[in-house]
């Protein structure tokens, strides 16, 4: 009875309406940023391929794959790239062959049960940096380095974070103590992070003439391994399309069809005779 | 006689012709549908996909 006068006077709906446009603004206004959180939030970055419409940039996944391999292969594996995968992304097919023929693979085990080392194939995978996660911490401090295949999705701010990281990095605040062999970098969790800042201007040489400052390699690993982390992304935005382009010109003959199976009954009338 | 008569006495009216039509329907819907955004995407991101980058490359003389 009671909640009937409510619906009746229209409170509810008032109630409903009210509190959707609080929640929507309060979502729209505020961000995931928690004050018991012990690190700096990236800042959102003008990435165009966040768009739905918009492809990566080529030019930049070629120009971070060459900054992973000359920098952060030295400690980072890639474990789910293979240099096939970079075919007419990145690289032509020949130039990976090129480039894998350079490595050198453990393969086997052989007919005798032995391992043996062959030369790269494109086929393979990117090579390891370190046998294994104990090998890797060994030689890191104990810090383990993560793969990065799937960095990018790994972590909250995704290419914003890499990208605030490899760029975050100052010296200490007063009264903040940093132990040797740890960095302070306010994007990293905890702010002490074991990985020594990787990038300095004009570390990497780029062939196409880019400029090679710091914030200019920061941002093509950032999408190199944003495209490592989403490889099927343009094909997926492409088809994202397709689909809301066919379902809207299906409408129409769905249309049709809908009114010519229903005119039988729409038109129909039935009379009463005594 | 106006088109969707014409279009219910020569297409929709037998379900010979009606399923003929839906066949053929949906090869020329794929073809347009993949064609026209594979040209408008092409399009918006001409400078970013990589047969672009590559043919600039070649132009510059760095790539094969």
């Amino acid at each position: 009875m009671f909640a009937q006068k409510l619906i009746g006077n229209g409170l509810l709906n008032k109630v409903a309406i009210v509190s959707g446009i609080v929640g929507t603004a309060a979502a729209i206004t505020t961000s995931t940023t928690l004050l018991s959180d012990d690190f700096v939030a990236p800042a959102k970055y003008p990435w165009d391929h966040r768009f739905p419409w918009q492809s990566f940039d080529h030019a930049s996944i070629r120009r971070g794959h060459q900054v992973y391999t000359q920098v952060c292969s030295t400690c980072h594996s890639l474990n789910l790239v293979s240099y096939r995968h970079l075919a007419n992304v990145a690289y032509t097919p020949e130039e990976l062959k090129a480039m894998a023929a350079d490595t050198t693979v453990m393969d086997g085990p052989d007919s005798e049960g032995d391992m043996f080392e062959r030369k790269g194939q494109i086929t393979d995978f990117h090579p390891k940096p370190y046998e294994n996660a104990n090998a890797a911490r060994f030689s890191n401090n104990g810090a383990l380095p993560p793969d990065l295949s799937l960095i990018i999705k790994a972590r909250g701010a995704h290419e914003d974070y890499v990208f605030s990281l490899l760029t975050g990095y100052m010296d200490p605040p007063t009264g903040v103590r940093i132990v040797n062999g740890q960095y302070f970098n306010p994007y990293f969790p905890g702010t002490k992070i074991a990985m020594a800042p990787p990038l300095s201007d004009g570390m990497v040489e780029f062939d196409d003439g880019t400029e090679n400052s710091m914030s200019q390699m920061s941002k093509d690993v950032s999408t190199f391994l944003c495209w490592a982390s989403e490889p099927e992304h343009d094909d997926r935005k492409k088809l994202g399309l397709k689909i809301l382009l066919g379902l809207g010109i299906i409408t129409l003959p769905l249309f049709y069809w809908k009114r010519l199976k229903w005119s039988v009954i729409k038109t129909r009338k039935i009379s009463f005779k005594d | 006689m106006s088109l969707p008569n014409l279009f219910y006495k020569y297409v929709a009216r037998n379900n010979s012709t009606w399923m003929a039509a839906v066949v053929v329907g949906a090869f020329a819907l794929d073809t347009t549908v993949n064609g026209t955004v594979n040209v408008i995407f092409d399009g918006i991101n001409k400078d970013k996909l990589w047969k672009t980058v590559y043919a600039e490359r070649v132009k510059k003389g760095i790539s094969q």
